[in-house]
């Protein structure tokens, strides 16, 4: 709110107290909640451009301010780029009288410019400004990768397992015949980790199968796309239900001992789990694992996958199902 | 004088030195991920918006 109060002194001249005392709180703070809504999990506004022209057109048609509302707008809007570190290009076409930026942001406060184009007229003005890593960042210890340790065959019921007191719901396809967890621990934003991962599959592994799930481990970067360090955890898709676990106090195997704060790591956005290519499910044990939770009524038979991996993992077909089975094949 | 340790106040004078707005910009990027307090800065950096885009915002002003 009190950015909202800058932008608007700034954009009429005048001072704090002054525009505090003009302020329409209510449809401020509505326009300024704005690039923030959704439901539950799901945002509404996926990039931050697209927050970003939310709140340029909330506050332009809000009208919290009884005159500089479009102004205040494109104001609050750099100062929202500028605190998550984009600079405002403004464009070419405003010189030399604005008419570009004027012209959108007026349009945006009749609501006249749908709010896809407002996005892409958002984007072109910004730029990326490369920021400092976090105090913390630098000082934090790396991220501990454990073996991922059999616990065992578990069958479900009512399309759940049980693994301790952690449930893994919607589940169909198959009984796994191997559960597998993983742990991992250490920090990442300066925040402490702690993280197990189950995957469960068709067939238990053999050893060779293991120690290569392992290894391949090892080399997946892990942790949120905004410290630069991308791994599976930070993309689960949507339609996909945990095969991994955010626990806040389970202790499936009893080794993790972990607070409800010591996580930070989990699935982003619908545009996050979009970037991912159905191949890209077909490459680690973990993802593989992923596969049983997909439920689309398409069966692939046995050596239909490039890679041929998924049918060996998966070995009975009768209850493989997906849309593109494994998602290699297609 | 360091970069980092000029004020906003001549920041705000300074238009025409886009490292040093980048400068300011990724400090108060940097400063709200650390919960700092940021007025100060934002407030510089709007005066520096405010100057850039003084056309559209005198057009839209109309």
């Amino acid at each position: 709110m009190e950015d909202f109060y800058d932008a608007a002194a700034e954009a009429l001249g005048a001072d704090l107290a002054t525009v505090r005392s003009i302020t329409n709180e209510t449809l401020a703070g509505s326009a300024i909640a704005a690039p923030s809504a959704g439901f539950g999990d799901f945002e509404q506004s996926l990039d931050f451009a697209a927050k970003a022209a939310v709140l340029l057109q909330a506050v332009a048609s809000n009208h919290a301010l009884p005159d500089g509302n479009k102004r205040s707008a494109l104001l609050c809007a750099i100062a929202f780029a500028t605190v998550n570190g984009y600079r405002w290009v403004p464009p070419s076409a405003d010189e030399p009288d604005g008419t570009e930026t004027a012209e959108v942001v007026e349009a945006a406060s009749t609501r006249s410019i749908p709010l896809g184009a407002l996005s892409a007229w958002v984007e072109f003005r910004l730029d990326e400004v490369p920021l400092p890593p976090p105090e913390r960042l630098s000082e934090r210890p790396p991220l501990v990768i454990y073996p991922a340790e059999y616990v065992g065959g578990i069958t479900y019921a009512d399309h759940t397992i049980e693994v301790g007191d952690l449930k893994i719901h919607d589940v169909h396809g198959y009984n796994p015949a191997g559960v597998y967890v993983r742990r991992i621990s250490g920090k990442t934003d300066g925040i402490s980790v702690a993280e197990i991962i189950i995957t469960a599959v068709g067939d238990r592994y053999s050893q060779e199968e293991l120690d290569a799930e392992n290894a391949e481990a090892q080399h997946i970067r892990w942790g949120s796309r905004s410290t630069g360090v991308v791994g599976w955890l930070a993309r689960q898709p949507t339609g996909v239900t945990a095969t991994h676990s955010q626990m806040k106090s389970s202790r499936p195997t009893g080794r993790n001992p972990k607070r409800a704060d010591d996580y930070v790591l989990g699935p982003r956005s619908l545009q996050e789990a979009s970037d991912l290519g159905s191949h890209e499910w077909c490459r680690s044990g973990r993802q593989r694992g992923t596969r049983m939770t997909r439920t689309s009524d398409v069966e692939m038979p046995i050596g239909s996958c490039e890679r041929n991996a998924c049918a060996r993992r998966f070995g009975d077909t009768r209850n493989h199902k997906g849309s593109t089975g494994c998602g290699c094949a297609r | 004088m360091t970069e980092s340790a000029v004020q906003p106040e001549t920041l705000a004078d300074d238009v025409d030195h886009p490292v040093t707005r980048d400068v300011l910009i990724a400090r108060i990027a940097a400063d709200r991920r650390a919960g700092k307090d940021t007025s100060k800065d934002l407030k510089a950096l709007l005066k520096i918006a405010g100057q850039e885009n003084r056309a559209a915002l005198d057009r839209l002003a109309k």
